[in-house]
């Protein structure tokens, strides 16, 4: 693949992966990082696309891959770091718990609520996450989800069913904090 | 009937509707290409058919090459053979005084 070919994919598909990425790692700084990674991967693993599935289709697959090894790697370096964690860095004060992520795109009256649920959504386990995030930030169909996933369409249907209960489930916990 | 927790709830998860996509920096292309830069070469697979075509054309052409030169060395000595013959030379090196 030519640069010139990968810069005319980035232009078609580089708010698209980012959008995703920032709803993994809810880091506007790790996003643009990891998108840039999703784009190289393209550039080197051209030659591994056979056109079996859609071009978006792999790229997403990519950025997912990429999201999930980041988080492995943030939580890896969260083990062995256990105490350091326990204390914020610069204050010294007791973390409680994440920091709220304000996606830049939720409208002014969600910001708060958003938050909450991007925390909800940080809890959920991979492949309810995935089919969330596709589905309700990435306005994906199910086929579309079925192929990125490379599962059949009703067990899409039932990761999602499972990862609105589960967040609801989450829910309940901020709900007594307010 | 609905508690005052689940239409909290309802609206949290409604909380997505209407969302705008966010924008990466403009500059993400800019490091996307420095780094294209340093990419040393793209490593192409070549196909093991291809590699077996051209080592047999290799051997084909070296098989040819072996074959030409061999025929011209033989047709050299021929050729001379014939000349000494022809011409009844003397091909004796001593000197023969009458």
């Amino acid at each position: 693949m030519s640069p010139e070919a990968l810069e005319h994919i980035y232009y078609q598909y580089n708010k698209r992966i980012y959008n995703t990425v920032l709803s993994y790692v809810q880091n506007i700084e790790d996003a643009e990082e990891i998108t840039q990674d999703v784009f190289l991967e393209v550039y080197r693993s051209s030659e591994n696309f056979k056109g079996e599935s859609s071009l978006s289709t792999w790229i997403y697959r990519i950025a997912i891959n990429k999201c999930l090894d980041f988080i492995k790697y943030k939580n890896r370096k969260k083990r062995f770091a256990v105490i350091s964690q326990l204390f914020d860095a610069q204050s010294g004060e007791l973390v409680h718990d994440k920091a709220d992520f304000f996606h830049p795109g939720v409208k002014i009256e969600n910001k708060e609520k958003s938050a909450i649920l991007f925390k909800a959504l940080h809890k959920l386990p991979k492949n309810q996450k995935n089919a969330f995030i596709l589905s309700q930030l990435e306005g994906l169909s199910y086929a579309e989800i079925s192929e990125v996933m490379q599962n059949s369409i009703p067990s899409v249907e039932s990761l999602l069913f499972r990862a609105k209960q589960n967040l609801r489930k989450q829910l309940g916990k901020w709900y007594k904090e307010e | 009937m609905k508690s005052k927790k689940d239409y909290w709830k309802d609206e949290v998860m409604q909380s997505f509707e209407g969302i705008q996509q966010a924008v990466p920096d403009y500059s993400l292309w800019i490091k996307l290409e420095n780094q294209l830069k340093q990419e040393p070469f793209q490593i192409k697979m070549v196909s093991k058919l291809k590699v077996w075509a051209a080592a047999a054309s290799i051997i084909f052409l070296l098989g040819i090459n072996i074959f030409v030169l061999a025929q011209n060395n033989s047709n050299k000595i021929n050729k001379s053979e014939i000349l000494i013959e022809a011409y009844q030379l003397n091909t004796n090196s001593e000197i023969q005084i009458p």
